[in-house]
């Protein structure tokens, strides 16, 4: 398996919210529901800053909603490792939605089923990237195999940040900021 | 997903239950139009058909790729052929399919039944709609002569609405009361750069391209919040900014989403940047940072500069206290940017809602021309102009005579409709949303209780529609076909039609050729120029530079964009301007830059005398605004908006202006009671003034009206993010909810702009009830938005 995942670079990210409009307009998703969206953080590193997280699947090697749902709506796709629903066996009982430590699980309150980022199967599979991937104005997106996304992520000289507290093993990489100092 | 934070943004109260609330009822005329189909299924992942077209919402003039089925937009996406957005978009052009297919759309014309401000209406033909309105503007001319009609068009009408259609309605009508959003945005830098470098539109001349504004090694902010105002723009600059290592340096009051990103914030006190730039002058001078043969061969007028800030003692030491920023850092970022040879000072409305406005933008213009950091790539002062070469001229014959306008700015036009002092204004045509956005709301509404005719056209009934005698529906962008500009990298966007319009809307342009077909106008305001195309190519692009910028031209452009100056059909676009060696297109002397001297002039005689009719002079005193925690020197006026004022030389003596004079103490004022600093900007990136607030997911990024302020200071007050705070100012008060997070002075309060009361998600009073209308800067005539004493408490 080729485990897909996002690198979100915090140095870049503004908080702007284009993320989260292009991931509605692409998957046709209404009010309350989300896939993705931008946290206003203070910064761990200087609390006087402030900081903005994009929220969004973390592509778990051992996901926490699949362990919870009950009706097996959730897999992880054997392929890319993308954690999907299976929308014919979600009963909308909303229990992944609470396993989910980092918050990210969405909910269609409508159709009344869970629903998640799939990074833009549909666009993937006509050879588009990611819909957030591809608006994202300041270039903090980036998408790919996970490993070599670590890699460029080091030819580059970033740090990434530790997010792996509830031992899920999440494929979502986050860099770190940078600070240019005056010569 | 559950956790929700940022500014506005509502946790306990979901937007569903709100999202469809009809507090407008009576305005819309009612079809229901379900906003953008969500959960809606489709068919493939883009439409089967592409059309590169622009987004319209703001002026970063972002080209976008529309697909469309059938006679339906089905999604947008960005232009990756763009190479200046990279194919990028911000929230709120992704929110268009939402204006486009919005419920609260009005449908069709309406008549007023009920009182002014009520919101009561009938809906009649367009018809009837013209006609009363041509006959009311008749009888309003008959008895008050014809400049007591004021024509004012928001941002949303385009730049074919408001300089082509509706300019030659007025130059026809005979009323210099015609102004765009222009005074409440960018007046003050259009005339510094007129002034120093002879010519005002296109600011610094820089472009946004990987050899000019992309290759800095040092980008100095100041009142400008690029990422959330310019996202793509901004994300773009930095992007190249980490790739290099370039430093990146904020000085605003509020550590905003850009200075979030820098490597330095700098809070300085709101309104004195003028103190802080005069400073830094000061250190240029005696610090021997000067680019003696830059100066010595490019620049005139600056020995005078340099006597007078070294004879005022403007040291970084006199500006520490006023600034509120250390001396040492003053001289360190003065020499930083002396010494860094591709820097650039970056500059915008933070400064320009100031009553120094343009002082402050010509003392910046000085540092770089002082330092050699002018006409050059990687190099110079920018910031986004108002002005565009792009006017319609009626023929000379058919031109009514005009009285000045009373005013440059419409918050001078209030007066006259209070008052009718120098002369009474009876009629308002109005696009945007002068009921959010002009200051003085209160004044304002007794200037409308005074006319005899008001007329809004719009998209959505909001505040301002229900203060009108007629609301007539508006057609825009991809269903209209018009203009779009960034004006600080001259580019040209073309926005291709895509869409019909829904229910009886009409572009603006249709409006003043129709109203115009009644008064006579006819031959002027031609039948043909409903077509925006050839409205364009025929009557917008007098002007030399605009010659090869035609429709066809724009249209087969891979970019989706044009870069003016074209001087003709097929010839080259322009890039950086001004370089050594070149001169500036269609300058018959051939000069570099062109002014009278052909060089920069900092001060020159004539500028002096220009100066007077205000009570000024061109040196650059420092003054700030009358409500600070500190008295510091401001302006006191002689002539007001209530009397005749001069002529104003700068603006080709078409409006009459303010006289004052500075005054070392500001009016007394209860600081005990007033004790904060109120200021306002945009609410984030997915806001753009009040439009964005009939869209749902805007709202659902950024619901509430909000008020920031530091937790040492809320936590004085007792209040915690989602209180109620009420924030009074002598003119008024009104209520916001709280968001407390650093990043912001503690002695100021951030309140953003746009809200109405008849918005119909999250309806709130909006903050330009607080802020004056006669704080303006006589020169420019932009109005102090950005610093006002409040007193903030828990509601």
């Amino acid at each position: 398996m080729t485990q897909l995942a996002l690198m979100i670079d915090l140095a870049r990210c503004i908080g702007c919210g284009s993320c989260e409009a292009a991931c509605k307009l692409e998957h046709h998703l209404g009010p309350d529901q989300f896939r993705t969206r931008i946290l206003t953080l203070t910064r761990p590193d200087d609390p006087e800053r402030l900081e903005y997280v994009k929220a969004v699947c973390q592509q778990c090697e051992r996901p926490a909603c699949m362990r919870a749902c009950g009706a097996g709506a959730i897999t992880k796709n054997e392929r890319d490792g993308i954690v999907t629903i299976d929308f014919q066996k979600c009963t909308g009982c909303q229990e992944c939605v609470r396993a989910c430590p980092y918050g990210v699980m969405g909910f269609d309150p409508r159709t009344q089923h869970a629903d998640k980022c799939t990074l833009s199967a549909e666009r993937r599979a006509a050879g588009l990237p990611p819909a957030c991937v591809s608006v994202c104005p300041t270039n903090a997106l980036r998408w790919g195999p996970v490993q070599d996304l670590r890699a460029a992520a080091e030819k580059e000289g970033r740090t990434s940040r530790d997010v792996d507290h509830f031992g899920l093993t999440p494929s979502t990489v986050y860099l770190g900021h940078v600070a240019v100092r005056m010569n | 997903m559950s956790r929700i934070t940022g500014p506005g943004r509502r946790t306990g109260e979901h937007l569903l239950k709100t999202a469809w609330r009809a507090t407008v009822e009576n305005l819309v005329g009612r079809t229901p139009i379900e906003s953008f189909p969500y959960s809606a299924p489709r068919e493939g992942v883009l439409g089967p058909e592409v059309v590169r077209s622009g987004c319209n919402i703001c002026f970063n003039s972002c080209t976008t790729r529309v697909y469309r089925r059938g006679d339906e937009a089905v999604t947008l996406t960005g232009n990756p052929d763009d190479p200046v957005t990279g194919g990028h978009l911000c929230p709120k052009s992704q929110f268009l399919m939402q204006m486009y297919y919005n419920e609260h759309r009005l449908l069709y014309p309406q008549r007023r039944v009920g009182q002014r401000g009520e919101g009561r209406f009938e809906r009649v033909s367009w018809d009837e709609a013209l006609d009363g309105i041509a006959e009311k503007l008749v009888r309003v001319k008959e008895r008050y002569g014809s400049e007591a009609l004021a024509v004012f068009t928001g941002s949303r009408s385009g730049l074919l609405g408001l300089d082509g259609t509706a300019a030659l309605f007025c130059q026809l009508w005979g009323t210099a009361n015609h102004s765009g959003t222009n005074p409440f945005c960018g007046t003050a830098p259009d005339l510094a750069f007129g002034m120093t470098q002879g010519v005002e539109a296109g600011g610094s001349g820089n472009i946004f391209a990987e050899d000019d504004v992309w290759a800095a090694d040092l980008y100095i902010f100041l009142g400008d919040n690029m990422a959330e105002t310019r996202p793509v723009n901004f994300g773009q600059l930095n992007e190249r900014r980490l790739r290099r290592g370039a430093r990146m340096v904020v000085v605003d009051p509020r550590r905003t989403a850009t200075a979030q990103k820098a490597d330095e914030w700098i809070p300085i006190r709101p309104g004195t940047d003028l103190a802080f730039a005069l400073a830094c002058l000061h250190h240029i001078f005696t610090a021997d940072l000067v680019d003696r043969e830059f100066v010595a061969s490019w620049v005139v007028g600056h020995e005078q500069v340099r006597e007078f800030v070294l004879a005022r003692g403007y040291t970084p030491e006199w500006a520490e206290p006023i600034t509120d920023i250390p001396a040492s850092t003053i001289r360190r970022l003065a020499a930083e940017y002396a010494r860094t040879p591709h820097a650039f000072i970056i500059g915008n409305r933070g400064l320009c809602q100031h009553t120094n406005a343009t002082q402050t933008f010509r003392v910046l213009l000085m540092m770089a021309a002082v330092t050699g950091h002018y006409g050059k790539k990687g190099a110079g002062a920018l910031s986004i102009t108002s002005a565009v070469p792009i006017q319609a001229h009626a023929p000379r014959e058919r031109r009514a005579p005009r009285r000045p306008a009373v005013r440059r700015s419409p918050a001078g036009w209030i007066e006259a409709m209070i008052s009718g002092q120098p002369y009474p204004i009876r009629a308002l045509l109005m696009t945007g949303n002068p009921l959010s956005l002009w200051p003085d709301q209160a004044a304002l509404r007794e200037g409308l209780e005074k006319q005899e005719l008001v007329v809004h056209l719009e998209l959505f009934p909001s505040e301002s529609s229900a203060w009108a005698d007629y609301v007539l529906p508006a057609a825009t962008g991809i269903e209209v076909g018009e203009i779009n500009r960034y004006a600080e990298d001259r580019r040209i966007v073309w926005i291709e039609k895509v869409i019909d319009p829904p229910g009886e809307c009409r572009p603006d342009i249709w409006v003043w050729i129709e109203l115009g077909k009644r008064l006579g106008m006819k031959d002027v305001l031609k039948e043909e120029w409903k077509n925006p195309v050839r409205l364009w190519d025929e009557a917008m692009r007098d002007d030399p530079r605009f010659r090869g910028l035609s429709y066809a031209r724009l249209k087969a452009s891979p970019t989706g964009w044009l870069r003016w100056p074209i001087m003709t059909e097929d010839g080259p676009s322009a890039e950086t301007l001004f370089l050594e060696g070149s001169a500036y297109p269609g300058d018959p002397q051939g000069r570099r830059f062109p002014t009278p001297s052909g060089k920069l002039e900092l001060w020159t005689p004539a500028l002096e005398e220009r100066f007077a009719t205000y009570g000024l002079s061109a040196l650059p005193e420092f003054y700030t605004e009358p409500e600070q925690l500190i008295p510091l020197p401001t302006l006191e006026l002689v002539k007001g908006d209530g009397d005749d004022g001069p002529p104003s030389p700068f603006w080709n003596n078409r409006c009459y202006a303010n006289v004052a004079r500075i005054v070392p103490e500001p009016p007394p004022i209860d600081r005990q009671r007033y004790d904060m600093e109120l200021i306002t900007g945009r609410a984030g990136a997915m806001h753009f003034h009040s439009w964005t607030h009939w869209l749902w997911q805007a709202q659902e990024q950024c619901a509430d009206l909000y008020a920031h302020l530091h937790p040492t200071r809320a936590a004085a007050l007792g209040i915690q993010t989602g209180d109620r705070v009420r924030v009074e100012s002598p003119r008024g008060s009104i209520e916001a909810v709280a968001w407390v997070a650093p990043g912001i002075r503690e002695s100021a309060v951030f309140v953003p702009l746009g809200w109405d009361e008849r918005q119909p998600y999250h309806p709130w009073k909006p903050v330009n009830w607080l802020m004056p209308r006669d704080q303006r800067d006589p020169i420019s005539d932009q109005t102090n938005l950005k610093v006002n004493l409040c007193r903030v408490s828990r509601a």
